[in-house]
């Protein structure tokens, strides 16, 4: 189980779209931190346009401040309401800041994303949001209506709102089930050198390593993994830490050559060999998730 | 095994690797500049390369334990099937299929929910109207005083009249005046929108409230004999403006429908085949929100002929009734 997650390289927070091709495409649902950092940037975009608007506005036509006061309060409003579901209609679920955080809204079911679904997603952002903070912070004024013992309720009630996504593990928050859409990470991955690629000493007359059948059937697939991070870590790893890596290997597989080769050099050519070894059989059917698995 | 054999994985990714990376260049033009920034060829290609990235990663699924490989390749075809299947609206044509289609024909389908805030709306102004008839002092529990200005039960007939037909708007700029009232109630009715989310109860205060501050004025007018000037004054933008709130209102039932009600369907599907038609109308409501501004902030100051109110307020009922009723009809958006 724990392999079949890692292999289609999703997690706890993956989730699959069926694409009509008839292959599960997967996504992974972005983390509240990164939709509170995108959600600031847009803050900081919308204030900074209405700032401008308003500079624009006030020199233009001779109104003075209450005017420009008013038509400000509109644009902050239109602003505000038509910000987010603008962009998200028209670039593809993204607004600048989710741009920036690599994060876009999608449509649960992988169709195309409408705009009334966009605009009922944003929409519910008063009740969601606004409104349990103005209940939150400025309860004395909103509610000096009411008796007393009403306001830790309402705080509550607020703190609920408030807090919404984190009862759903796809972080939907009350805008996205009233419109049916969820918040997705979309990295951009490039395509890393492949480890198994000849190396280009290979034409030297350098050691070869084999490795008996026995030797190889020790590893799963979770081991030659994680040995593929390891050869893959940025910065490399120190030499002490690959020569510990290669005593226990060879400890594992009772490998008592003796070898020149480098503790790198030698992971390299294990982890070809491993994997050529696992692919193959993996080609007859047979897949050995990790070294617990009698296959 | 000996050093000349080669991973089937490796080769498999060798033969491809040129086509992801097009594709992925393809794709990256297109997140940052839109589709229209590739040319007709490439458009071609997209899908081609799309297709081919999907099976070359439900083969690397099959094959390859190579972890990279794969994320890369789960990466890129997510990336590309978001640009392949994005939705074809464009700004324009989007815009002019919501108010001829979408909105109206929202509005349509949540007949029984707007029927519901009506009633809600009225049963409000209803006791609003009787209760301050009976006694005066009510009218500050329904209507808030800064609200009233200086309107209340102990106005004179004259002061009341003169607020009714007065040509300076209390804030003195017309603008001004409109933007505030537009800001306002937009706000009211996004609020009442919003509200269907707690399962539609708040939604019934909301519009019950306004009906009864609607109704407390009402009643103070009747008091002293001014009925038919408060109507003339109210109704030309007070026909949009209710509706709008009622409408907005109804979207909220509508919401909260879907989270009580999900019929057959499961509670998460219906709520988000309720929340896009309530979402659409809170939208077309917000453009009925800034005409009433428009209406109340300049006509009602503008004009003081009470039969040209009565008229305007006939001439957008009539319109509304016609929009809601029949445009857009007879097509599936």
């Amino acid at each position: 189980m724990r392999m079949d997650l890692k292999q289609h390289g999703a997690s706890e927070r993956g989730q699959s779209l069926m694409a009509p091709e008839g292959v599960a495409i997967q996504v992974e649902v972005a983390t509240l931190g990164r939709r509170g950092m995108a959600f600031v940037i847009d803050l900081t975009c919308i204030t900074g346009l209405c700032l401008l608007l308003l500079m624009f506005l006030i020199p233009l036509i001779d109104i003075g401040v209450d005017v420009g006061g008013a038509f400000g309060l509109v644009a902050w409003f239109l602003l505000l309401n038509f910000y987010f579901p603008l962009f998200e209609g028209l670039k593809g679920g993204r607004t600048p800041g989710k741009m920036l955080t690599k994060i876009r809204v999608i449509d649960c079911s992988g169709a195309a994303l409408t705009l009334k679904a966009v605009f009922a997603r944003n929409f519910m952002r008063d009740l969601e949001l606004w409104l349990p903070l103005k209940v939150i912070f400025f309860n004395s004024i909103l509610m000096s209506d009411l008796p007393g013992w009403s306001v830790p309720f309402a705080i509550l009630w607020a703190l609920v709102l408030l807090f919404f996504p984190l009862f759903s593990s796809q972080r939907f928050r009350l805008g996205d089930l009233v419109a049916g859409t969820m918040v997705v990470d979309c990295p951009r991955v490039s395509l890393l050198k492949d480890l198994a690629a000849p190396l280009a000493s290979d034409n030297k007359e350098e050691e070869s390593l084999t490795f008996t059948k026995e030797q190889m059937s020790v590893y799963g697939v979770y081991e030659l993994q994680v040995l593929e991070e390891i050869l893959r870590q940025k910065p490399p790893p120190k030499k002490e830490v690959l020569d510990g890596v290669v005593a226990k290997i060879k400890g594992k597989i009772a490998f008592d050559r003796k070898t020149d080769l480098s503790p790198r050099a030698f992971l390299a050519e294990f982890y070809r060999a491993q994997r050529a070894h696992l692919e193959s059989e993996m080609a007859l059917g047979k897949k050995k998730l990790d070294k617990f698995d009698e296959h | 095994m000996s050093r000349d054999f080669q991973l089937r994985s490796y080769e498999f990714r060798r033969e491809r690797a040129s086509s992801w990376r097009e594709l992925e260049s393809l794709v990256s033009r297109c997140e940052k500049s839109g589709p229209r920034s590739l040319s007709a060829r490439e458009l071609a290609r997209l899908p081609m390369l799309y297709r081919a990235a999907l099976s070359s990663l439900s083969v690397a699924r099959g094959i390859s334990l190579d972890r990279a490989l794969q994320s890369y390749l789960e990466s890129l075809t997510a990336r590309a099937y978001f640009v392949v299947y994005r939705p074809k609206e464009r700004a324009m044509k989007a815009f002019v299929e919501f108010f001829w289609y979408t909105f109206p024909q929202a509005v349509r389908h949540y007949k029984r929910p707007l029927q519901l805030a009506m009633a809600i709306f009225v049963a409000g102004a209803l006791t609003g109207y009787l209760m301050t008839l009976h006694d005066d002092a009510n009218f500050y529990t329904f209507v808030n005083a800064r609200l009233a200005g200086d309107r209340g039960p102990s106005s004179s007939v004259e002061s009341l009249k003169e607020t009714l037909y007065s040509e300076e708007s209390r804030d003195g700029n017309l603008a001004t005046f409109a933007a505030y009232l537009f800001n306002n109630n937009a706000t009211i009715g996004l609020l009442a929108f919003a509200l269907g989310g707690l399962a539609g109860i708040p939604v019934f205060l909301l519009l019950f409230n306004n009906g009864l501050m609607l109704g407390a004025f009402a009643a103070i007018h009747a008091e002293k004999g001014l009925s038919v000037d408060l109507w003339g004054w109210l109704l030309p933008h007070g026909v949009t403006e209710i509706l709008a709130i009622v409408l907005c209102g109804a979207g909220g039932l509508g919401i909260a429908r879907g989270i009580l009600f999900p019929k057959d369907l499961g509670r998460v599907d219906a709520l988000k085949v309720e929340g896009r038609s309530a979402g659409a109308i809170a939208l077309g409501s917000i453009a009925l929100f800034v005409l009433a501004g428009l209406l109340e902030g300049f006509f009602r100051q503008m004009v003081q002929d009470i039969y040209v109110r009565y008229a305007v307020a006939m001439a957008t009922a009539f319109l509304w009734a016609w929009y809601f009723g029949r445009c857009g009809k007879g097509r599936v958006a």
